[in-house]
């Protein structure tokens, strides 16, 4: 029954022992078998519930069964360990157990497999539907495209539609037409292959094509290659194709429009050095005259004939008005020609200011300025700025009625996005006409009447046009006039 | 006490003379210059000779001259005269032009920027007890 048998004493020590893996002489078991150290607690042991007890001898696993039994010779205790090879059949065993598992992963393998299988069918099927719905209904071309080819291999309803074919043979003759060149220079009878070879890169890229449809009608396509791995189809070109005609003859009007525009601005900067340059130039000569007939007044006052003194009253009277147009308009050309300098400005003290130098001549004339509301502190340019209450309050007294009490009334109003300021007079006022009083050298009265040059208002809507804002005006024929304009919140 | 105008029209040349002279100040206190050359060249002949007898206490120059224009006056006047015989000098111009203004504010040594022409009343204002 048993293979083995080993004897020992009470204390450990090996009395006997046919077992290979234990010599028989001079050796404590407990060596061998840790679990025979405590031999007194052994005896309450069940060897039989444990494991087969696992060992190496040389390179061979070995499992062995154990068991043991015990005897008395004058009062001394001897024991003796029976040992039983179970290699074989543990072997045999075990290989059953790992076959069977092999057996049992391998068949859940093949369900989940087939499992998976199934599922991807499905989504399959659904992703083509849903493909197809996608290519049908979508506003783009598309065009498949062998890529050694060139030759066309399908396309979506919507590409034969922009080339105004009908069906996918007539799309192919596209590619021989005649190439523009405009706005590519190149002319490539495979155009798609031309492309797609041109963009050879990771990325899709649109370019602009011109050319004539299969109906012979001009068209500008936007034509966007996409390569084959993106979409996982094998040496196929996927094209994008919009017909961007509309889109881009509108482009190049506005392009046009632009270029045209930007040589009116040129033309109007010219315009304006011009008359900055002449203006400037023409005072000197002006000033000379002015100051020489002034002296010639002055020193030969009393020498002169009734006649003398008129020529030269008007040589003189000439100069002055001159002067005034030619500083009116260096003024205007001055406005535009400077550049604008925003700045958090007080717009009461500004005005005060303003009000006070014209407190001398409203006096004079009888007319009252009053501030309604105290005005705010905004960002605006205040040098020009100053010059548009300066020409707005110069007009309101200026043009006071002389039969009636005057006055200007100041007043301002903040809005969500602006500021308004409003100038009202009980004055003369303007009769209706067509003139547009914010042109330079506009005049509604005669120069005998009342001096200016009509350059004032024109000032005034260079400045706030140049703040960004508008001014206008509202006038009744005997009653008086409102200026108001307006400067943007946001500058 | 000298004047010295530099201006390449003779009409300032002469209304300033009498505007000058309606003032108190002597012909012979005043210099007419053409050109910014003729200037310099008074001057600097001064400094060489070491002689400031003539030397001006005010000087008055336009801006816009063909050749040398008043800016490259005061250039040439910046590396030529030390500090302590600078004279008081003034652009004097037709037009008071917004850049011109700007730019006479950066430079030191310009007193004031005046318009064509001046009057009796400014020459009255100037110090006469400056040599």
């Amino acid at each position: 029954m048993f293979d083995y048998r080993v004897k020992f004493d009470q204390s450990g020590k090996i009395i006997y022992s046919n077992a290979p893996m234990i010599p028989a002489q001079h050796d404590q078991i407990d060596r061998y078998l840790p679990l025979f150290y405590d031999i007194e607690a052994l005896e309450d042991f069940d060897l039989k519930a444990l494991r087969p007890y696992e060992c190496h001898i040389g390179n061979k696993k070995y499992f062995f069964h154990l068991d043991w039994s015990f005897h008395e010779i004058d009062n001394m205790r001897f024991y003796e360990l029976l040992i039983e090879d179970r290699t074989s059949s543990y072997n045999r065993l075990q290989k059953e157990r790992s076959k069977k598992n092999t057996l049992r992963l391998e068949q859940d393998y093949l369900i989940d497999r087939l499992n998976t299988e199934v599922e991807e069918k499905n989504e399959a099927r659904s992703d083509n539907h849903e493909l197809k719905t996608i290519l049908e209904h979508t506003r783009e071309g598309i065009i498949y495209q062998n890529q050694m080819t060139g030759e066309i291999v399908k396309a979506n309803h919507k590409a034969l539609e922009l080339f105004s074919c009908q069906k996918v043979e007539e799309l192919k003759s596209i590619q021989h037409i005649h190439f523009n060149g405009n706005p590519r220079e190149e002319y490539d009878p495979k155009l798609f292959v031309h492309l797609w070879n041109k963009e050879r890169k990771r990325e899709a890229k649109e370019e602009v094509i011109k050319l004539n449809d299969h109906a012979q009608k001009e068209k500008y396509f936007s034509v966007r290659v996409v390569e084959e791995q993106a979409l996982k189809l094998e040496s196929l070109n996927i094209i994008f194709v919009s017909d961007i005609t509309n889109e881009y003859q509108s482009k190049l009007e506005l392009k046009n429009k632009n270029k045209e525009l930007l040589q009116y601005i040129e033309s109007n900067v010219q315009l304006e050095q011009f008359a900055h340059v002449a203006s400037h130039d023409l005072r000197a000569p002006i000033i000379t005259i002015k100051s020489f007939s002034n002296l010639l007044k002055e020193k030969c006052a009393d020498r002169l004939n009734d006649n003398e003194s008129k020529y030269l009253n008007i040589i003189k009277e000439n100069a002055d008005q001159m002067f005034s147009l030619v500083s009116d308009l260096l003024d205007y050309a001055q406005i535009n020609s400077q550049k604008i300098a925003f700045k958090k400005t007080n717009l009461q003290f500004l005005l005060e200011g303003v009000i006070d130098s014209f407190r001398s001549i409203a006096n004079q004339t009888n007319v009252t300025i009053e501030i309604v509301n105290r005005l705010p502190e905004i960002v605006v340019d205040d040098v020009k700025l100053k010059r548009v209450f300066q020409n707005l309050l110069s007009n309101a007294i200026k043009f006071a009625d002389p039969t009636k009490k005057s006055f200007v009334k100041i007043d301002f109003a903040e809005l969500d996005d602006k500021y308004e300021f409003m100038i009202c007079d009980n004055g003369i006022g303007m009769k209706e006409g067509s003139v547009d009083i914010f042109q330079p050298y506009t005049k509604l009265n005669l120069q005998t009447e009342y001096e200016g040059n009509g350059m004032g208002l024109a000032i005034c809507k260079n400045i706030i046009k140049q703040h960004k804002g508008e001014i206008y005006y509202k006038s009744t024929y005997g009653e008086g006039s409102r200026f108001v304009f307006s400067i943007p919140k946001e500058l | 006490m000298k004047l010295y105008f530099i201006d390449d029209d003779e009409a300032p040349h002469i209304y300033h003379r009498l505007m000058a002279e309606e003032s108190g100040i002597s012909e012979d206190q005043i210099e007419n210059f053409y050109e910014v050359d003729q200037a310099i060249a008074k001057l600097e002949g001064q400094i060489n000779a070491q002689d400031l007898s003539q030397w001006p206490s005010y000087i008055f120059v336009d801006i816009n001259m063909p050749y040398k224009s008043g800016y490259d006056f005061v250039k040439e006047v910046e590396a030529l005269i030390p500090q302590e015989l600078m004279p008081v000098i003034y652009f004097v111009s037709s037009t008071k032009n917004p850049s011109d203004i700007q730019k006479v504010e950066a430079i030191d040594i310009i007193k004031g920027f005046e318009t064509k022409f001046l009057e009796s009343e400014f020459f009255k204002s100037l110090d006469f007890q400056k040599n």
